[in-house]
């Protein structure tokens, strides 16, 4: 059995969980506190979300295809995203960077601020009071933003499908084996990827419950609001 | 040494104008319904609010000073601020409390002798009672060496029969620190037992400064008499004061109408512990009678005419 399709899957997912991490909690922080513009920047963050995958990656293809001047950079740096395992990193980011910006601003903002504020007037510096403070106290909403970014990323199709086609052992991931196994009538290899997919997923939800109910038990008790 | 604060902020339609000084060692008692500008007060001297306009001076450094444009962060201001809920970090122990304040600097061993947490070091916050709550707020406060002590209602969220403890206990602990103090309530009971001065601000304005003595024993607007207690008072049509207060000792019954400066209809009788209220309905305002237990011998009864004289000596003449 060829086992390339879910390696690729995970090897996408992991490395664009891992930017979407960083990238969707600095964008989650950054627009929890701020007072102007936030409607207009929210919308703008979400709009991944709610498109139809095949149009953002379309987007991705006009920005970062070979006829765009991102896409000659890119090209001129032997780095290149088009039929890709990177570029179907690239659409897995913008795919699950709503989920993950989203999930953890509600967090960010059920925290109850004079944490922060007391922090401030202790002397702490901002980094102190994000990594020491808010973080810890927003972890279950964190952890589960990011457990429902990589489940999110290891199904990605759409955007992916556009930017990185399906070229197998290379860009074809599980998702898209299971596309191109229907479209060849091969249905016990369909159902084989399916299962798989079910499997993962299931247990990264399952993680995520484990999880937030132990961070409860220390964390929410007499903390936050 | 000193802390000097003189603040304008508007919110909206609220408008927040402030000006007082509290000297090295003071209490200074900050009095007023909730809403009226008491926490935002604290939270522009803190640096997390920013005034719109004025200045803050703290020990010759410059906190503040809108027409200098400077504005430090509230990192840098050496102000302790003690929030209503205490705001401990629920991830740490009381012991991670205190140290993430010190860094490496020293250890926390100091700061949880001295303020009677043995033995609890290892606890997060929600396994505290209220008072070892206030005890680790104060201690990690105090962690951070502030220049000038805010303490924001501490008391409010504690059950009445352990106020008298956590009131013992801070006033144990301000006596230990000799720093100013800026103590916020809306209960007088605590500035009475606290502070020495007081200010009395309502709606954003600054109604009155003083040491508690003249400003509880004699005010002079309506805000302050509202707030030190005194349940009778009334606008005034005419002369040179907008209000007029009745202290409680300024008014005794009398039998005929003739000889009263006050006629009322008894609307509602409460007996209190000590004392008889009798609620009084004089045209359009209420009246609050009080008599002591002893004196009141149950001849009146809802409902009834009711006779009062009002000694015009000890009536208290207030500005709006």
């Amino acid at each position: 059995m060829d086992l390339m399709p879910i390696i690729l899957s995970l090897k996408i997912a992991a490395v664009s969980t891992g930017i979407t991490f960083f990238v969707g909690m600095y964008a989650a922080w950054k627009t929890a506190n701020m007072i102007h513009g936030k409607g207009l920047l929210d919308a703008v963050f979400t709009l991944p979300m709610v498109l139809p995958p095949t149009v953002t990656g379309f987007f991705l293809l006009v920005f970062f295809g070979k006829s765009s001047l991102i896409g000659q950079v890119l090209s001129n740096c032997d780095f290149d995203l088009v039929f890709s395992w990177r570029g179907a990193v690239l659409a897995s980011v913008v795919v699950t960077f709503p989920l993950m910006y989203r999930t953890t601003r509600s967090a960010f903002e059920q925290l109850d601020p004079n944490l922060i504020d007391a922090g401030k007037t202790l002397g702490l510096s901002k980094l102190i009071i994000f990594w020491k403070i808010v973080f810890p106290n927003c972890l279950p909403g964190i952890l589960g933003a990011t457990i429902l970014s990589f489940s999110r990323a290891l199904g990605e199709f759409g955007a992916t499908i556009m930017i990185a086609g399906n070229i197998p052992g290379k860009t074809q991931t599980a998702s898209l084996a299971i596309y191109t196994a229907m479209q060849a009538g091969n249905r016990p290899l369909a159902y084989q990827w399916v299962l798989i997919l079910m499997l993962i997923s299931f247990t990264a939800m399952l993680v995520m419950n484990a999880v937030n109910s132990r961070q409860e038990l220390l964390v929410r008790r007499g903390g936050g609001r | 040494m000193a802390l000097i604060a003189d603040i304008e902020k508007r919110v909206g339609n609220f408008h927040l104008k402030t000006a007082f000084k509290v000297a090295e060692g003071e209490i200074f008692g900050l009095l007023g319904e909730s809403g009226c500008g008491k926490s935002m007060t604290l939270k522009c001297i803190a640096g997390i609010e920013t005034p719109d306009r004025g200045r803050i001076l703290l020990n010759d450094r410059v906190l503040f000073d809108s027409e200098k444009g400077i504005n430090l962060i509230p990192q840098k201001r050496k102000v302790g601020y003690l929030f209503q809920d205490y705001a401990l970090f629920p991830n740490m122990t009381v012991e991670k409390n205190i140290e993430i304040v010190l860094g490496k600097r020293e250890s926390a061993e100091q700061y949880i002798e001295q303020f009677y947490l043995k033995g609890l070091e290892h606890h997060y916050p929600f396994m505290l009672s209220g008072g070892q709550q206030q005890r680790c707020a104060i201690a990690r406060m105090m962690a951070s060496k502030p220049e000038v002590l805010l303490l924001d209602e501490p008391f409010s969220a504690v059950d009445k029969g352990l106020k008298w403890n956590l009131e013992l206990q801070v006033l144990e602990l301000l006596d230990q620190m000799k720093k100013p103090t800026i103590f916020v309530t809306h209960n007088k009971d605590e500035i009475d037992h606290l502070c020495e001065k007081v200010g009395i601000l309502s709606r954003g304005q600054m109604k009155e400064t003083g040491t508690k003595e003249t400003i509880f024993r004699h005010p002079k607007t309506a805000a302050a008499a509202k707030m030190t207690g005194c349940e009778n008072v009334f606008p005034m049509s005419e002369g040179e004061y907008a209000y007029v207060g009745i202290p409680p000792e300024a008014v005794r019954p009398v039998d005929s109408e003739a000889d009263a400066d006050i006629t009322g209809r008894v609307e509602r009788i409460f007996r209190e512990n000590e004392e008889t209220v009798l609620i009084v309905r004089i045209q359009r305002h209420i009246f609050f009678y009080r008599c002591p237990n002893v004196l009141f011998d149950g001849s009146l009864a809802v409902g009834d005419r009711i006779f009062l004289a009002v000694d015009k000596e000890k009536v208290w003449y207030l500005e709006s």
